[in-house]
């Protein structure tokens, strides 16, 4: 994991203020990503991610203390940034696929475009795998489908990747 | 063709981050959901020495080898706020606002951001890492503090985090705090306040280990290996006298 995991220990000690700010600091902006990956839009993740983390911290003594907090709350991200997507689709199907931001839009690179393109399902695991540094295991958990599965979403995801960005040089 | 490696440490880069506005809403509603019994006790032990963060996080590194030490004293001091970092200043103003109405207890001071001007700047294993500072109406500073190559937020704020001096001074007349952030997961960052004329901060780790860094404009920044203690911060003035001394209230 990219992330520091043992930052969850003091809220393990407690649920002190203190170790609620620890747990944000240390994995906020892998929440936010993390709805992003599912989104594409930065209003989402932002609600995305601040829901998780109150639901987290509401329910955190549910929380298996001896398991990393990264995955835990990234899950919990991806699970509401699915239903306010859902929600959205449903409010307002027709406009959304205006709306839609792609990451960075206004001045997004060739890859973040490439992967903006990549089938929903795609994009969250290689996000997931290559940004968050998730392992496929960690991956599988958080978005509730085979370790196998996972993988070749990946190897797919980052095949298109590759080919959009050699396309886009040649 | 690019390979994976490469794609992996471009995309790590590049993905959108939230803004700075986004992160100080959640971390208010997040902090408004801790648990009472542990807030208000802990909370206020907190508000003795650590200040408030606003905006994205960040690291520090002090290897005792390797501490970040201010490159080029004095060199950074005075550098007029480039506007990504005046614009985070404005949004700490609005963070400061949102909390009054919000009927937060603890009143945060309004920065003049015209007078937004670099203090010190170190360098870190991530490169330079810089503390920005501004006059409050409170009689003290806020600052900011950010790496040089970090990018401009989507709402043009500058990534970093921000945090200002307390007021009244806490009763050992030295604030510190120690933050990693996930942008720079190999580094820890420590800084602060010293409240009496001072010219540099002692810092010790839990395993006794000792760092010297400048203090400049009553303001001190230093880099730490992650993973690293801190035990307690001894201020100095330019004789070599002891003038202020905390120990450090850890979370655990």
């Amino acid at each position: 994991m990219a992330y520091e995991d043992d930052l969850a220990a003091p809220a393990a000690q407690g649920d002190s203020s203190a170790a609620v700010e620890s747990l944000f600091d240390g994995h906020w902006l892998t929440a936010w990503r993390a709805a992003y990956a599912v989104t594409g839009r930065s209003d989402l993740a932002d609600d995305a991610a601040q829901d998780a983390f109150v639901n987290a911290i509401r329910t955190f003594a549910s929380f298996d203390r001896r398991r990393p907090f990264a995955p835990w709350i990234a899950k919990i991200a991806v699970n509401r940034a699915r239903d306010l997507l859902r929600a959205e689709r449903r409010r307002k199907l027709a406009e959304l696929d205006e709306d839609a931001e792609a990451p960075g839009q206004a001045d997004a690179s060739d890859l973040l475009l490439a992967v903006a393109a990549l089938p929903g399902e795609q994009r969250e695991a290689v996000v997931l795998h290559h940004v968050l540094g998730f392992t496929l295991r960690e991956v599988a958990e958080i978005v509730g489908t085979p370790e196998g599965t996972v993988s070749s979403r990946i190897g797919r995801g980052v095949a298109v990747i590759r080919q959009t960005m050699e396309a886009e040089h040649a | 063709m690019p390979d994976t490696d490469l794609i992996e440490r471009e995309l790590r880069q590049q993905y959108p981050r939230p803004s700075a506005a986004a992160t100080a809403r959640a971390r208010a509603a997040v902090m408004e959901t801790a648990p009472e019994p542990s807030r208000s006790a802990r909370a206020e032990a907190r508000r003795q020495w650590r200040p408030v963060l606003v905006g994205a996080a960040i690291v520090v590194a002090l290897g005792l080898a390797g501490v970040g030490i201010a490159a080029g004293f004095g060199a950074f001091e005075g550098t007029p706020a480039p506007p990504d970092v005046s614009i985070n200043f404005k949004q700490l103003n609005g963070f400061a606002n949102a909390a009054v109405q919000r009927g937060f207890s603890l009143t945060f001071p309004q920065t003049d951001v015209s007078k937004a001007h670099g203090v010190v700047e170190i360098e870190t294993p991530d490169g330079p890492e810089d503390l920005w500072a501004a006059p409050n109406n409170q009689g003290g500073q806020c600052y900011l503090i950010d790496w040089a190559n970090d990018p401009t937020l989507q709402d043009g704020a500058k990534y970093g985090f921000n945090g200002c001096e307390q007021s009244p001074p806490p009763a050992s007349n030295i604030s510190i705090n120690d933050v990693w952030v996930a942008g720079h997961p190999d580094i820890m960052t420590v800084y602060g306040s010293v409240y009496v004329p001072a010219a540099t901060v002692q810092i010790t780790l839990d395993d006794g280990s000792t760092a010297t860094l400048p203090v400049i404009e009553d303001l001190f920044l230093g880099s730490l290996p992650k993973g690293a203690k801190l035990d307690k911060v001894v201020a100095f003035d330019a004789s070599g006298n002891e003038v202020a001394e905390t120990a450090l209230r850890r979370a655990s």
